[in-house]
Order: C-alpha cells, then structure tokens, then sequence
C-alpha cells in the first residue's frame, strides 16, 4: 500500500543518502564546525524523508530523530521527539500543498523547520530561560546554515530523491 | 472523489501522526528517572556508534588546534621542569616553617563535551566520559573559567551534565568577601534573551559592589568551596525591604565548551586555589548583621568538613573559610550598626 503522498519507489537512495547525513551530523559537523550555528543535518533528512513520503511517515521519521536527539540531550525529555514529529508531519503536508522542487525554496523550506523545531522545543521546556546563545544567537544562524546544506543536499542528491528541480 | 488506496493511506497517516505526537507527550511527562533510563539505554546501545564516530571527530579537531600550541608549549615546560623539583623542595620547606600542610590535590577527569543541534543543548551537555573512567553521579563539572554543573547520569563511556543553564539547577554561592550568602541559578529569560545567571536570596541589606566575583559556599556538599560561578554585573530586581536578586555574568559557558574537567570523588575539599582571584575586588570588613550571624547558625550542620580546612589560601581568607564556631542559639543577636 502507497502513501497519497509517495510515489512507489525504491527505499535503498533514502537509506544510502540518510546513512550520509548520518556520517556528516556525527562526524563531518564536529569536526569542522565549533560554534551551535552549524547545520542540523539530521533534521534535514527527516524532513527530506517526510517531504518525499507523506505526513504519517514524516512524523515517525521526526520522532525518531527526536528519540535520538532526547536520547543525547535530555534537558527535556520529549520536547524533541514532539518537535520534531511535529515539524516532519508539517513538511509533508506542506510540500503537497505548497511548493514546487527548487532548491532555494527547499532551503527556506528548512530553514522554517529549524525555526518551528526550536520554538516548539523551547516552549515544551518551559521558555529560553539560561539558553545558551538564545533564540537569535543559535537558532537563527542555524536555521541559515540548515537551508544551505538542504541547497546542496537538494542539488547532489537530486537522482536519488527523484528531484525535478525547476529550472 | 479519493480512491478507496488514497482514504486508507491518509487514515494511517493521521493515525501515525496522533501516535507519535501521543507518545512524544507521553515522553514529557515521563518521571526523570524513567527518561534517564531511557536515554541512558540508548547511549548504550542504539547510539553508542555515532558518540564514538562524534567523540572522534571532537578529539581529531582539538588534537589539530591543540597540535601548534602543545609544540610551542612544550618547549617551555622544558625549561620549568628542570626548575621543578627544586621549586617543590622549597615549597615544602616554607610551608613547613608556616605550619601548614601541602596544597590539597584532587583527581580529576577531562572529557570532551559532545554537542547537539538542539537549543537545549548547553542545558544539558553531553560528556565522554563515563563510569569506567571513574565518574560517578553528582560530580562537579568544571571548565578552566569556573562552574559549569554536575554529572547527572553516567553510562559507562558517556555521561550527562547538568550545568548551570538549567532551569533546576541551583548552587549555593557567596561573595569572594563572604559578605552575602544566597542562591545562585539561570535567569528566566524570554525566547529572544541569551544566557544568563541570578544571585538570589540576597539580604535586601546587603549592597554588592558590580564586578564582585561570586564563588561557590561550599555548603549543602554539591559543589567545593571556592569555585567562579559568575561575576555580578546588574541589580536584575529587588523586593523592597526582603529581597535583591543580582544579574551575574557566567564564569563558564557550557555551549562554547570543548573539553570539561569532572572533579572525582565528590565535594568534600576545596577548590579555591585552583582558581585566580581578580584584583579588582578588594574583600571588605564583613558587616555584623543578623543575616550572617544566621547563615553559619543555620548552616553548622552541615559544615563537617573544618577538619580539612587546613589550607593556606583558607586562612588567609577568613571571611571564606570562617573556622569561628557558630554562635549558639540562645545567644542574642548582635547589635546592628547605626548605619544600617
């Protein structure tokens, strides 16, 4: 059975292209970037997920990269897991109502997750109270550099998601 | 009008959503213990590759930064390590000619913070190290500035810190003077406002100069005495007549951190010495009001670690490392100068 949203295809480019961004979120990331504005590409792959499946299985993508992020950050244990499921849910809805594949709207696209994510996650921790940073120190730059990794995940992984970038 | 295909795949989608969101609210009303559990299982397990992957990456990037400096550093040592031994001698020798024991030394443990992507992160800091290299939980976690929080859970390769950015997190604190006793914890902020720290408690009567360094107490045994927590920047509010609560600048911010010190075995000694002291502060006369009579009264049970106070630093600061008994309770209160 299809989702309304998925096309039938083959699942092996989301899991060769997931286990990259995996590497790059877990080791390419530290490894060059010191400050919290580096790009989250572990909430860009569940929302490329979402986008190219449907909202059910964009929030259980969301939900599980919010498990893992609750898993390594529990200040507030769930605050993820719900933002995140909320934002994949969101992703796919609003890629079947809203958009067209291009690659600057996929990055504001992105960039809007990040933004709803950490509201979302500040709200259900009680407030920004001693967040490091603060909502426009981290968030905003992040949400930035986010969109630009999603640019470019867009472009080089085109084939595999099945992108027709509009020209 | 949508395919029968269509109807069911738009009902297991809003089914799955409801599920996940049901159990990601589920999550946030889990008990501490249970989602510490939780999280704790997974590092074990599930995650334990990416925070090897990650733990990798950190001390590739710090082996390369460090690398120049350490040359260049080393060179130096050199030369002071010929010096050692016989600065050593001398040390033991005027120490002795003063009476007093050699400087307390305590084991620690450097760990490499891994950070997240998440605007929690800083909250709660991710560490590792874990069980096996001796970390056990409530720990204090220090940073080369001063306070960062404890250890909360520990994995065997990983632990979790909780720091000061935390909304439960709470220290006892004084002055560097010891003038004014409070509680120290994060500032309620609104979404937009950036780190911060409050010094609360505070005597209405007692006016703390800007700029005054605040260290740990020592008291209630979380955290050793003598520890940088922040310094005093602004009166934040102020009740009139009870309560002023003061803006602290942090001594350490935990989402810049790169590598944290866990300071092993607890909280029993001091710390102050490891840490410089600013020259700008000058210690006043502490004032003889009912508040610091009280404090040491009220805190003399807990304060069963004087037979370690042997200390220099301790000595020549007495306001910190008040030995004087605590008056007893049928004593009257002091009389309270006429300035006040």
């Amino acid at each position: 059975m299809t989702s309304s949203f998925a096309p039938n295809r083959s699942r092996l480019p989301y899991l060769l292209a997931f286990a990259l961004l995996l590497g790059l979120h877990f080791y390419v990331r530290p490894l060059v970037f010191e400050s919290p504005a580096a790009p989250d590409f572990l909430l860009v792959a569940a929302l490329f997920y979402a986008m190219q499946t449907g909202p059910g299985a964009g929030a259980l993508a969301g939900f599980a990269v919010g498990l893992v992020q609750d898993a390594l950050v529990p200040a507030h244990f769930g605050a993820a897991m719900l933002a995140h499921a909320l934002v994949g849910a969101l992703a796919a809805w609003g890629r079947a109502v809203f958009f067209a594949e291009n690659a600057i709207v996929t990055a504001g696209f992105m960039a809007a997750g990040v933004i709803i994510r950490d509201l979302i996650m500040l709200l259900a921790g009680g407030g920004a109270g001693g967040a490091p940073g603060g909502f426009l120190g981290g968030t905003l730059p992040q949400a930035v550099t986010t969109g630009v990794a999603a640019a470019f995940v867009t472009v080089l992984f085109r084939r595999w998601f099945a992108v027709r970038l509009d020209q | 009008m949508p395919r029968a295909s269509d109807r069911s795949a738009s009902a297991r989608d809003t089914w799955l959503v409801a599920l996940t969101l049901l159990l990601s609210i589920a999550a946030i009303f889990l008990p501490a213990p249970a989602a510490d559990a939780l999280a704790a299982g997974m590092r074990r397990t599930l995650l334990m590759p990416v925070i090897w992957l990650q733990q990798d990456a950190v001390a590739s990037r710090q082996t390369r930064k460090a690398f120049a400096k350490v040359v260049s550093e080393r060179d130096s040592a050199v030369l002071a390590a010929q010096l050692l031994q016989s600065l050593k001698a001398e040390n033991a020798d005027l120490r002795g000619l003063l009476g007093l024991s050699r400087r307390l030394g305590r084991e620690f443990r450097s760990a490499e913070v891994l950070h997240q992507q998440v605007p929690t992160d800083g909250r709660t800091i991710l560490l590792g190290a874990g069980a096996a290299d001796g970390l056990r939980e409530f720990d204090p976690v220090l940073a080369a500035g001063g306070l960062v929080g404890t250890i909360r859970s520990v994995s065997p390769r990983t632990s979790i810190a909780l720091t000061w950015a935390h909304p439960d997190w709470r220290a006892s604190a004084t002055t560097l003077d010891g003038t004014a006793y409070g509680l120290v914890g994060a500032s309620p902020g609104s979404l937009g406002s950036s780190v911060g720290l409050e010094f609360r408690a505070i005597s209405y009567r007692d006016t703390i100069p800007m700029g005054t360094l605040v260290v740990s107490s020592g008291l209630g045994g979380a955290y050793p005495q003598g520890i940088p927590i922040g310094t005093i920047v602004a009166v934040s509010r102020e009740q009139q007549g009870i309560e002023r609560v003061y803006t602290l600048r942090p001594a350490a911010n935990p989402s810049a951190l790169t590598h944290a010190l866990v300071i092993l075995g607890g909280s029993a000694t001091p710390l102050a010495v490891a840490f410089p002291r600013p020259a700008a502060v000058v210690p006043q006369e502490p004032r003889k009001d009912s508040v610091r009579v009280a404090a040491p009264r009220s805190d003399s049970g807990r304060r069963s670690d004087s037979g370690q106070r042997v200390d220099s630093t301790r000595i020549l600061r007495p306001r910190l490392n008040d030995s004087t008994p605590p008056p007893a309770a049928s004593e009257p209160l002091p009389t309270l100068p006429d300035s006040l």
